[in-house]
């Protein structure tokens, strides 16, 4: 049977969510994060960005490239995300890949994007994994966090989004789950960047 | 797939210095990766530098096709610039409206007026001083995309607050 992009997202989310617990039984996440901060009516961990190695922090670069002012660049092989500016120059936010976010490249459009995104496990994963909730709400436990911006190319949902992550401490890497995964405030800042309809190119990997 | 260039600038100053990184030409001191030289980041821009604003505030907003309404995403990015720009005085800003509609040139300018019009009200609004903001309209004379379909223009429907020092 084929597996299409949208089940393995789903599955993918949902494994990260639940295996947390147990897998990182011995980690101590408490350093990566700091206070609590409110968004849009829930508290979420603020991230401790200085806990980060300084070239995952969201930062201006010069950044030579070829596209439009406001185009978003998610380079996944180096674990960036840009915002391109004029001048050569961007912003630039550090990501974590998960096994979602190396099933594709090309250009794109953000065509969507959502506030505390719920997360609903599509008709034909349900019926192979019949224990799955139908819909998990979005909220602080939800593990696309605080924002998603969903792509799309010629009408078509490619299932490629760029979200939030609840482990800071995976940006930068290569992650189980999910597909282009930010730190909660670093995605807030670029759904305020990135009006529906901005450009995207994810490159192309070696993988 | 980029390879690991080095910018020009950065490469130019490695040979003359025969340093180890080149972050500190562009004042951060975050490492350079990936042929980037860091400017500033979300933790070391120095406050109320132009690269604080950049990073930690952000210069656009974006507008519905033919409307100079600000949404809830605009309103939150123009709180960040108020209190900003409330903050550090020594600027005063432009802010600059563009259009992308299919109308006439004039219609289009027209509604860049608009457009940075309800970005100043908006920060006067917020406490802002009036005296230090002025606005303009590019109309539709500078797109930032240039494509046929109309659902790509929406990065071209923005207005930018651009900062200006203080003549004193």
């Amino acid at each position: 049977m084929a597996i299409t992009r949208r089940t393995m997202l789903g599955g993918s989310a949902l494994l990260g969510l639940m295996g947390t617990g147990a897998a990182r039984a011995a980690f101590d996440p408490s350093p990566f994060f700091s206070g609590r901060a409110e968004d849009h009516g829930f508290t979420y961990n603020r991230s401790n960005v200085a806990a980060l190695d300084p070239v995952w922090q969201r930062q201006l670069v010069e950044h030579e490239h070829h596209e439009s002012p406001g185009t978003v660049i998610v380079d996944t092989q180096n674990h960036f995300l840009y915002v391109t500016f004029e001048n050569n120059t961007a912003l630039r936010y550090g990501v974590g890949v998960g096994l979602e976010g190396f099933k594709w490249f090309g250009r794109a459009t953000v065509a969507r994007k959502a506030i505390w995104p719920g997360w609903t496990p599509p008709p034909e994963m349900l019926k192979r994994r019949p224990d799955l909730p139908h819909h998990m709400a979005g909220g602080p436990d939800n593990p696309l966090g605080p924002r998603a911006l969903y792509l799309y190319r010629d009408g078509t949902d490619l299932g490629y989004r760029l979200h939030g992550t609840l482990e800071p401490w995976t940006i930068g890497t290569d992650a189980s789950s999910g597909c282009v995964r930010m730190l909660p405030e670093d995605v807030i800042d670029l759904y305020g960047r990135a009006p529906v309809g901005t450009a995207v190119l994810v490159l192309k990997h070696i993988r | 797939m980029r390879g690991p260039v080095v910018s020009r600038a950065c490469a130019v100053a490695l040979l003359a210095a025969g340093l180890a990184g080149c972050g500190q030409f562009g004042g951060s001191s975050a490492p350079s990766v990936n042929g980037d030289t860091p400017i500033a980041t979300v933790l070391d821009a120095p406050k109320g530098s132009p690269s604080d604003f950049d990073v930690n505030v952000g210069r656009r907003v974006f507008f519905a096709a033919n409307s100079a309404e600000l949404g809830d995403t605009d309103r939150a990015t123009l709180d960040k610039q108020a209190a900003w720009l409330k903050h550090y005085t020594p600027y005063r800003m432009v802010v600059e409206g563009y259009a992308d509609e299919p109308g006439s040139a004039a219609a289009n300018l027209e509604l860049g007026k608009r457009r940075a019009g309800a970005v100043v009200a908006y920060l006067v609004h917020r406490g802002v001083a009036a005296s230090r903001l002025r606005a303009v309209s590019y109309g539709d004379t500078r797109p930032v995309r240039r494509c046929a379909d109309a659902s790509c223009w929406s990065q071209n429907r923005r207005a930018v607050t651009v900062l200006d020092a203080v003549a004193s």
